[in-house]
């Protein structure tokens, strides 16, 4: 059913997306969710500035590959000193693998800078097929300068991360964990540049949503494997899983609405039919009343009927009594 | 006597969707092998595969009747377009007879949905003489209102309904 995956939360493993999506769906465990969401996303949504400031390094004259390396020391200082108490000295585990995340050969010796200016450029002509509510977004976007944008937008733009993921909200946060390497990591392996990058999560999608609602409790390893087995499984879905919100939005109302129609042509069903079953019961207890009746009314009748009949002939006999008592005085004397 | 609002007919939306509210003028009893239909039962295609036994009531042997069969919920309830389908129609059946005596004018063809519950309705309507009704081209997006309009067979005077899957 088309609106089954669109209704399992959309996982973000960035911040302020995970806002609204937190909205949408109020029965999921927002509260719980978020702050083990919170620490992974930190590094995420930082803008460039930001991160730039908390590492003391610039990031503008660096290798792709230099950006990453840094990117994940800073986390790990992060991580350092949030989870210092918890995992005393220890790696946590939500440190990622460093091996996963690779950027592709022609990205990465690219500098930052050079990678922003591409961007910028690349986005000046959008697809025509767009939807007119996006542009503004994306002028605005356009309009960042690098320091401004967050590491994810850049990421993003650059083709090293691909779209949010799709899971389901109930993922534990040990499986968590796995997922933004997971998600980064995976298809940077398969694809060279941002066109690709979509074709190829495209495909992947469909497997992955499909695994996404029927397993809240996988750890990331399996759902590794089963991502890389899948890769290449499926082609392109017709239906768009990965589109503007407001297409989702209105394709899990028309589920919705379908749903609720079905569900109230349900209900008039069985009312019909019991409504139904209370008139022939009714019918049925009435002529079983007349029924009754007319037995009882035959029964009186025929009991009149042998009273009659029996005090008739005690009358008779009582007549030829007499007639036999009468005869027998006149034949006397 | 008048259609309740709570009537099952109405309820379920027979009146509304095929017909308009009407009096209910005259029996008639339909039944499939050995099960006779009420209102609301539900049933398999497999027990509707051969044409019903069907009787009216009335008493007067120069009234004619016409028994229209749709199904209003094809392809599917969720989304009709080709509502309705007609699976039989039988005219010139005499008051106090069954559709045995009448006029097959499109033979039985039982109903057999593919997506979910459907709907099957039996309409009896009061012709005004012999020989006025006839066969509609097509079975599908059959209009029973309109049809009695065409035939002048005005509002039913009878129907039933069963569900069917």
């Amino acid at each position: 059913m088309p609106g089954l995956e669109s209704e399992t939360s959309t996982f973000h493993v960035f911040n302020h997306d995970l806002q609204t999506q937190l909205q949408t769906y109020p029965q999921e465990t927002a509260v719980e969710e978020h702050p083990p969401v919170g620490r992974q996303n930190s590094i995420m949504s930082l803008t460039l500035d930001e991160i730039q400031m908390k590492s003391g390094k610039s990031f503008g004259a660096m290798n792709m590959d230099e950006l990453l390396a840094n990117m994940w020391m800073t986390v790990e200082e992060n991580n350092g000193g949030g989870a210092g108490a918890q995992q005393d000295g220890e790696k946590p585990t939500i440190v990622p693998r460093q091996g996963s995340l690779s950027v592709p050969v022609p990205l990465c010796k690219k500098t930052v800078e050079e990678v922003w200016f591409e961007i910028q450029n690349g986005v000046q002509q959008p697809p025509p097929s767009s939807i007119a509510g996006q542009n503004p977004d994306e002028d605005n976007r356009r309009q960042q300068t690098l320091g401004e944008i967050t590491l994810e937008d850049f990421l993003v733009k650059a083709g090293v991360v691909q779209e949010p993921l799709k899971t389901t909200m109930k993922m534990s946060s040990s499986d968590f964990g796995y997922n933004p390497e997971f998600g980064v990591g995976l298809h940077c392996q398969t694809q060279n540049n941002y066109g690709d990058n979509r074709t190829g999560y495209n495909e992947n999608r469909p497997f992955y949503s499909g695994m996404g609602e029927s397993s809240s409790c996988m750890t990331g390893k399996e759902r590794s494997d089963q991502y890389l087995t899948g890769l290449n499984a499926f082609r392109i879905q017709k239906r768009i899983i990965d589109g503007p919100p407001e297409i989702l939005m209105e394709r899990r109302q028309r589920r919705m609405i379908k749903n609720r129609e079905s569900a109230a042509r349900s209900r008039a069903r069985r009312q019909a039919y019991t409504v139904e079953l209370e008139l022939e019961l009714n019918q049925l207890t009435e002529e079983n009343l007349k029924l009754k009746k007319i037995v009882e009314e035959n029964e009186k009748e025929r009991r009149q009927e042998v009273m009659n009949r029996s005090t008739q002939i005690t009358k008779e006999k009582n007549g030829d009594k007499l007639r036999r008592i009468r005869r027998m005085a006149s034949a006397g004397w | 006597m008048s259609l309740s609002p709570r009537d099952p007919l109405v309820v379920v939306r027979v009146v509304g969707d095929v017909v308009d509210p009407f009096m209910r003028l005259i029996s008639l009893d339909v039944t499939y092998g050995q099960r006779q239909i009420t209102n609301g039962i539900d049933l398999r295609s497999s027990q509707v595969l051969n044409k019903p036994t069907v009787e009216i009531g009335g008493d007067d042997l120069r009234n004619f009747y016409t028994l229209v069969m749709v199904d209003p919920d094809v392809p599917s309830p969720s989304n009709p377009y080709l509502r309705e389908y007609l699976h039989w129609l039988v005219t010139d059946i005499p008051a106090t007879t069954g559709t045995a005596f009448g006029n097959e004018l499109v033979y039985y063809e039982n109903p057999c949905p593919t997506s979910g519950i459907h709907r099957v309705a039996l309409i009896l309507f009061r012709q005004i003489g012999r020989q006025t009704v006839y066969a509609p081209q097509w079975r599908q997006r059959f209009n029973t209102r309109e049809f009695s309009e065409i035939y002048n067979l005005g509002l039913p005077v009878a129907a039933v309904y069963l569900n069917c899957q």
